[in-house]
């Protein structure tokens, strides 16, 4: 069976994607059951422009924005309701940090460059985990993301300068 | 100081790629499959359409009410006989 088939070639993929982004096993779980749901409804409409690998990467990257755009809005509405929170300063960080490919001894270590990376832009943050924790090439990460290689480039390049800020203003 | 901080950062780089892939749980293909075949689909399209004639009939409901309205408040005035200031025998 064709979806099946699907499921079982990509899920590790899907899965690990999720992960860098929320670094946690429930939410990269919720991630990945949307990711091939959306996957099975859309094989029809699905045009051979991209690869099939390509586009469920774009999916997966798009379904895991999405996921922390509405638990974040989520968040913020319930604890806006009871104190007064100023929108541009109020940024909620991914709740407890359970990344399975992490060893354990260094968790602490690795939370706090997460923590600086889920502060990048999103087109930022995705640039480096692509490029970074994926390991892609330069011109796989420019058709994931649909841009050219150049611009794929200067915006990994904005995105390694703006995490070294953030990473010395952490300490 | 430029290629110490580059170091740095490609430091944190390697460190990035040392992170571990993980197999999912198996329990997540059944709760895949099993969401898959619980959700109703409504196609966008029938959404888009009932939108439309909900707005169309608000529309057509303020419409008819306002234009009420107003052949009302023109019955009252021809019954109601309005005032002028001239005084007759001027």
């Amino acid at each position: 069976m064709i979806f099946d088939d699907i499921y079982s070639e990509h899920r590790t993929m899907v899965f690990n994607l999720a992960l860098q982004y929320v670094q946690n096993i429930e939410d990269a779980e919720e991630i990945t059951q949307d990711v091939f749901v959306k996957v099975f409804n859309n094989l029809l409409a699905y045009k051979k422009q991209a690869s099939i690998k390509t586009w469920m990467y774009r999916i997966t990257i798009n379904q895991s924005l999405d996921f922390i755009k509405f638990k974040n809005a989520r968040k913020r509405n319930i604890l806006s309701s009871i104190f007064s929170f100023n929108d541009e300063t109020f940024k909620i960080e991914p709740s407890n940090f359970n990344h399975p490919g992490i060893i354990l001894e260094q968790k602490e270590a690795y939370q706090k460059i997460f923590e600086a990376i889920n502060q990048l832009p999103n087109n930022q943050k995705t640039v480096i985990i692509l490029l970074k924790i994926e390991d892609k090439s330069q011109a796989e990460a420019a058709e994931i993301m649909d841009m050219n290689v150049k611009a794929l480039e200067s915006l990994f390049q904005r995105a390694k300068k703006k995490l070294e800020i953030l990473l010395i203003q952490k300490g | 100081m430029k290629s110490s901080s580059n170091n740095t950062m490609e430091q944190l780089f390697e460190k990035l790629a040392q992170i571990k892939k993980v197999e999912p749980n198996m329990h997540l293909q059944n709760k895949t499959f099993s969401k898959f075949k619980k959700q109703t689909i409504i196609s966008l399209f029938w959404v888009r359409a009932a939108a439309c004639l909900l707005i169309i009939y608000t529309v057509a409901e303020v419409y008819v009410a306002s234009n009420k309205l107003n052949n009302h408040q023109q019955d009252i005035s021809i019954l109601i006989p309005t005032t002028n200031n001239i005084l007759y025998n001027e």
